[in-house]
């Protein structure tokens, strides 16, 4: 049962539960489509030039303000499962108990 | 008027709004009510939107007041694939998790559109996050394949797929992170482009693999396709992949092409009706004053495997983003932990999960040598091949898929609907332009289904794949 255990880690790592009764096809799924991508044990590269950059890489945004303060706030504040004003509310993670 | 609006193209609809034949309104409605009609058994729809009678009018002043300079696409009504966020209106991705997620603000590419003018009929159903090849994992039901509603239309845009093949809007847009747009037109008998990476703007289209992605057109016609993608296109400030129209200067397509084959990857795997229909493609463009020849690309059979590592890993990344904390489904438990877990564990369907699973696996410490840099390292490697490979030949062709569409449920393990991709997927590693053109029908059941036959192009080198697609179809480009 080590692929379901492994399964299992994975799954908490990326934050899902999976049930016990979902875990041995998950499993066995998991297991089948890893040994598909384990052809590419077969490709032998060459190390030879390394990796190549593209023609175009690391483009960035200069870092300045580019709408007025609040344009966006509402269309975003709209969707926050629950709010307190313009504010976010989430569960309390830190404790003084 | 007799001729049924909805089955025009954008050329032939563009004519008859500027010769007056039909108004923007009639042409609306004829698509609208055909939607409305299909869609109850087709699903390719998740939301067919009202009327924006401003919209409309607007469009329809501008076609009357600048005839034949008014843009290509003024007036046209468009579907949309779930996944290119309207202003105003759901995205969700095919996803319950995503089902009540309202988009702030437009894609650019919806920006480009408005702009144009265009109409927008609705938002087209998915495979969740686009994250399949028959539109059999949409969270809001499986889309039906027009030609024979006991097969899959392909997928992830299957939804845009079938609404522009049954008539239920005049052209549409899809994503492509492995053949999403490609497999599906060859399934429905369309054209369907996956730009150069970067040459679409990706900003406001739900990521997936951000490496691959590329929003593009879903059409009837080689020159709808065409007119689409130019609307489309462009550097965006707002998407710091998108490239500059320097970076891949290409002159006017030659007038005759030489189409390179890779051969030893045909051996196999390929239905002999739908190699023989390749074939006879290849011969009537010979016939036409083309030429075939072999090329090697010996690393293609590796494209796939190295495939199924790097979007899986570019799709746990940017699916952690989901967390039930600042927009979409939103469970809560116990702790902020749990809030997460049910949050995620019930917004994702199963091939999310098995993703993101993997993803998580292919960048664990201990693998990620393994799979996930070999797999990118296989990138160059491919890009290198296809690179020789355009020194000898100015595109290289394939059949788009190996069968034509499938029956629902007949792919039922993981690695045999992954396969669906194989012809496709080489494109996406390594930025290059595809399209698939529809090639002529083979038989199943007794009925009659559409294959495609996939070109490839140089980096930027679309025109090349417009001019050799046209050549297949027969039309004259303008």
């Amino acid at each position: 049962m080590e692929v379901t255990e492994e399964v299992e880690r994975l799954a908490k790592m990326a934050r899902i539960h999976i049930p016990k009764e979902n875990l041995e096809k998950m499993a066995l799924e998991f297991d089948s489509v890893v040994a598909y991508i384990r052809q590419l044990d077969e490709l032998t590269l060459t190390k030879e030039g390394g990796p190549k950059l593209p023609k175009l890489h690391n483009v960035f945004r200069s870092s300045e303000r580019v709408n007025p303060p609040g344009t966006w706030t509402k269309s975003l504040t709209n969707l926050f499962p629950k709010k307190d004003g313009d504010s976010l509310s989430v569960k309390k993670i830190l404790s003084h108990d | 008027m007799t001729r049924d609006l909805s089955t025009l193209s954008i050329t032939e609809a563009g004519k008859l709004l500027r010769s007056k034949e039909c108004s923007v309104l009639e042409l609306w409605d004829a698509c609208r009510n055909k939607a409305i009609e299909k869609n109850k058994e087709l699903n390719a729809y998740l939301e067919i939107f009202k009327a924006d009678t401003e919209a409309i009018e607007r469009a329809q002043e501008r076609i009357l007041r600048e005839q034949e300079k008014a843009p290509a696409l003024c007036g046209i009504p468009i579907a949309i694939k779930d996944n290119i966020l309207i202003s105003g209106h759901v995205a969700s991705a095919g996803s319950k998790i995503l089902e009540n997620y309202v988009a702030p603000y437009d894609a650019t590419v919806i920006k480009k559109l408005k702009e144009a003018g265009a109409l927008f009929l609705g938002r087209t159903n998915m495979d969740e996050f686009a994250m399949g090849s028959s539109t059999e994992n949409s969270a809001f039901g499986a889309v039906k394949n027009p030609h024979d509603i006991t097969r899959v239309p392909g997928g992830s845009s299957g939804g845009s797929a079938t609404a522009t093949a049954a008539s239920m809007c005049l052209a549409s847009l899809g994503t492509d992170t492995g053949g999403s747009i490609r497999q599906p037109a060859a399934y429905c008998g369309l054209v369907g482009l996956k730009p150069t990476y970067g040459r679409v703007s990706r900003y406001g289209a739900i990521a997936m693999g951000s490496s691959l992605d590329q929003i593009g057109p879903l059409t009837k016609t080689v020159a709808d396709s065409k007119l689409l993608y130019e609307a489309i296109r462009g550097e965006d400030e707002m998407d710091a992949t998108s490239v500059p129209e320097s970076l891949y200067a290409h002159g006017a397509p030659k007038e005759s092409m030489v189409i390179g084959v890779p051969r030893a990857l045909l051996i196999e795997g390929v239905e002999p009706d739908v190699l023989s229909t390749f074939e006879e493609t290849l011969s009537r463009l010979v016939e036409n004053g083309h030429k075939v020849v072999d090329v090697e690309l010996p690393t293609s059979k590796y494209a796939l495997p190295a495939y199924y590592v790097l979007m899986p890993a570019e799709v746990s990344t940017n699916l952690s983003r989901y967390d039930g904390m600042r927009y979409g489904l939103a469970k809560r438990g116990e702790t902020l932990l749990d809030d997460y877990v049910l949050s995620r564990t019930e917004g994702f369907g199963e091939e999310a999960k098995r993703r993101i699973l993997l993803g998580t696996f292919v960048l664990s410490a201990g693998y990620i040598d393994a799979y996930y840099r070999k797999a990118d390292a296989a990138r160059d490697v491919l890009r290198a091949e296809y690179a020789e490979a355009f020194k000898v030949c100015d595109v290289v062709a394939f059949p788009t898929t190996t069968s034509p569409a499938f029956t629902f449920g007949s792919k039922n393990d993981a690695v045999a609907m992954y396969a669906e991709d194989i012809f496709t997927v080489t494109a996406n590693l390594t930025g290059m332009p595809a399209i698939s053109i529809p090639m002529k029908t083979v038989v199943r059941d007794g009925i009659e289904l559409p294959t495609g036959i996939h070109f490839t192009a140089p980096h930027g080198a679309e025109e090349t794949l417009f001019f050799i697609g046209a050549k297949v179809t027969g039309e004259i480009l303008g």
